[in-house]
């Protein structure tokens, strides 16, 4: 008991400019978190009390084509997008790197899609260039080639999201160009006595010790791309279509909850979403052992 | 020092516990109306009412935003006691905000509602049965023709009444089919002079790019209207399916044929206009000669149209079969859980039997449920809302009341369309596709 009093007497100062942060995290996620597993077990449509279902969610989920296709749609996107956006980013980072004039400039304005690329004026806007009459095709006229409707083909509405997400390359290479400039500049320096080219240079020199670099990005934009929602959910107009192409797993997860009021089941989903995340971020850690290279 | 200390750490505490309690029914008043927001607190010093407010909701674009915000106020002056707090938002929106706040048990007092949802909130025990208010007198409906006011009962409980009541048809424009030198289509017409319209106008075009009329294969209401032309029901009232499969796969059958004739726009066109605002839309950029509408909306229409008048025709019937036309239309409801019901009754009075409401409101979501408004309105409304009405007035003699769609309507609405799709896009037969949405609605419907 006195410890107790002791401990507060000596902390509370602590708490008390933690209190921001604890009550967001207590209010904001935590009790959310914990209503969400709950009713992940349960039938709840948000107008009748919850009912006890067990773990009929969870097995509903494996029956349901909608959500099979939705995962595959997810996984193919982050599986593109991810390497995709991050080789893009490293390799501004590369051009920029070279002590260019304006460097502060060009960081600046290869940073700014970041800032804003989730938003809806974007979705809206990449609608109206990958339409049948948008900018993509009236360029690729130029050239002659007639332009399908990227976004209303199934086959390819998928990729003009992932072009959106490659677009928003700035975050990580902003990252990449501090790790790159924390690279002494001696060891180039001995390797070029060497005789060693900027190739062998890059892969021998440059890439090993950016790995805990890539390894950040990698993590950072794995989870930021399963839970991708905006992008599809405007550029299909909330639908996930043409025939599902588009249905991330959060925008199904969203319709349901929200269109067919099966909170239950998204509350289900959202844990499954959850475990996948945390599961493959554990993967990439264990990984990480054998391909990143830290300096003593 | 310590002392103040120790109280705003426990007055922090508090705040902790009120902001994750998260049952705060205070909502923020809109910009007209920060005054007196607190309810009850000031009784008036002459009479003995009590100051109210109520909260009352819509969906609906800015005309209609500006509309309903002057009704509110027009109400608000007759009874100073009531505040109206006002929320929108556009037609998506409103319906995702609406199930949130109903199951926090914070609806709006007043709630705006449509046949295709009121199930989920009626079978859920969310709306307030308004009888008793009927018979108190509270609430007005003997100028309301028995079948509009029937219309918003389920179970024999009045749930909500029509604000406006509208009917589907199909609409062109004067000044494109001239222009085409086409001939109006009859007033009524069945599916077969449908099809040779629409291929006649897409004749008429000599374009790849325009066609006939839209693909409304994915349409549920004209699916509907489909089906009770033969003697059916696309939900039964016990909330399954009202249709077989054959139904289904004459009517993809025929939508199939017209866009393999490329009379209505192919897949990729359906899913790129398939979202986009009215003025962006097929019919009004003039790309399809004819499309189908809730009438009401002829005046929406014609606002983007000036070449010509937008008219409609009545659905297309089916010469072997019966009349198709049901009664749609925008209603409102009294939330169950409210606590000014009285006052919320008084509002929807207001709202539906009153000149001053109707004199802002006019014809905005169809004709009036009172008869008598109905008469009023027609000495202040302008062309194309006459025509919405003059459409109205007639199909409505040819309509019953359709069952109150089930808890699961959305759903179907999603996979009707999903298999519309995968029909357009041709990754599976007509049978198939029917085959499937046959099983899978089924047990949504279970």
């Amino acid at each position: 008991m006195k410890a107790i009093k002791s401990f507060w007497k000596n902390n509370w100062a602590g708490y008390f400019f933690l209190s921001p942060w604890l009550v967001g995290l207590l209010c904001l996620s935590a009790v959310p978190m914990a209503a969400s597993l709950y009713l992940s077990f349960t039938h709840y449509d948000m107008f009748t009390p919850p009912k006890w279902i067990g773990l009929d969610n969870y097995a509903a989920m494996f029956r349901d084509e909608k959500y099979l296709s939705s995962v595959k749609v997810t996984v193919k996107y982050v599986l593109m997008s991810v390497p995709l956006q991050l080789s893009f980013a490293l390799a501004v980072a590369l051009l920029l790197n070279r002590g260019m004039k304006g460097l502060r400039f060009y960081r600046a304005v290869f940073y700014v899609p970041s800032l804003f690329g989730g938003s809806v004026a974007i979705g809206l806007m990449w609608r109206q260039l990958f339409g049948k009459d948008g900018l993509v095709n009236a360029m690729l006229a130029q050239f002659g080639v007639k332009g399908s409707n990227w976004i209303a083909s199934p086959d390819t509405a998928l990729y003009t999201l992932i072009i959106l997400a490659v677009w928003q390359f700035g975050a990580s290479m902003v990252i990449f160009l501090a790790g790159l400039k924390q690279i002494p500049a001696d060891l180039y320096e001995s390797s070029k006595i060497d005789g060693a080219g900027t190739i062998k240079q890059f892969f021998g020199i440059t890439l090993p010790l950016l790995t805990p670099i890539i390894f950040f990005n990698l993590v950072m934009q794995i989870i930021a791309s399963f839970q991708a929602f905006t992008p599809a959910y405007i550029v299909s107009g909330g639908s996930g279509g043409p025939l599902d192409s588009t249905l991330f797993y959060t925008l199904y997860l969203y319709q349901q909850g929200f269109t067919y009021f099966q909170m239950g089941y998204a509350s289900a989903m959202a844990w499954v979403l959850l475990l996948a995340v945390a599961m493959v971020t554990a993967l990439v850690f264990i990984s990480s052992r054998k391909w990143v290279y830290y300096e003593e | 020092m310590k002392t103040l200390l120790t109280g705003v750490v426990c007055l922090l505490f508090l705040l902790t516990i009120a902001a994750c309690s998260g049952n705060d029914p205070v909502p923020k008043p809109t910009d007209d109306n920060n005054a007196a927001a607190n309810e009850g607190t000031e009784p008036d010093k002459g009479t003995v009412q009590e100051k109210v407010s109520i909260r009352f909701t819509w969906w609906g674009d800015t005309t209609r935003h500006e509309k309903y915000n002057g009704i509110a106020d027009r109400f608000e002056q007759k009874y100073p006691n009531i505040k109206v707090v006002r929320e929108f938002g556009s037609w998506n929106d409103y319906w995702d905000k609406l199930a949130t706040q109903t199951a926090g048990g914070n609806a709006p007092d007043v709630v705006s509602m449509h046949q295709f949802n009121v199930a989920n909130y009626a079978r859920r025990n969310a709306l307030l049965d308004l009888t008793p208010y009927v018979q108190s007198g509270d609430l007005d409906l003997s100028d309301f023709p028995q079948p509009v006011t029937d219309s918003g009962k389920l179970d024999e409980k009045l749930l909500m009444v029509a604000k406006g009541v509208t009917m589907t048809g199909w609409v062109y424009n004067t000044g494109l089919l001239d222009k085409l030198g086409v001939k109006y289509p009859e007033f009524d017409w069945t599916w077969d002079d449908f099809i040779a319209k629409a291929a006649e106008i897409k004749q008429a075009f000599k374009s790849d790019d325009h066609w006939g009329a839209s693909d409304m294969s994915s349409n549920l209401t004209i699916l509907q209207y489909y089906v009770r032309q033969r003697g059916k029901q696309l939900f039964t009232p016990e909330g399954k399916l009202g249709f077989d499969k054959q139904d289904l796969v004459d009517w993809f059958a025929m939508w199939d044929k017209m866009r393999k004739d490329k009379i209505i726009p192919d897949a990729e066109t359906n899913a790129q206009y398939a979202n986009v605002s009215l003025e962006q839309g097929l019919f009004v950029t003039q790309k399809v000669g004819l499309t189908q509408i809730p009438v009401n909306q002829i005046p929406n229409h014609q606002k983007y149209i000036t070449d010509g008048n937008v008219q409609a025709v009545r659905m297309p019937t089916n010469p072997d079969g019966q009349n198709g036309e049901f009664i749609e239309g925008a209603y409102l409801s009294v939330s169950a859980k409210s606590k000014h019901p009285k006052e919320a009754v008084q509002f929807i009075n207001f709202f539906v039997n009153s000149e001053e409401s109707i004199n802002i409101f006019k014809v905005e979501q169809g004709a009036l449920g009172s008869s008598k408004m109905n008469e009023f309105v027609k000495t202040i409304i302008d062309p194309p809302q006459q025509r919405a009405v003059d459409f109205i007035e007639k199909t409505l003699k040819l309509a019953e009341r359709s069952p109150l769609p089930p808890v699961g309507r959305s759903q179907i609405e999603s996979l009707l369309k999903d298999t519309s799709d995968s029909i357009a896009f041709g990754k599976s037969s007509i049978e198939e596709a029917s085959d499937l949405f046959m099983t899978k609605a089924r047990s949504i419907l279970q």
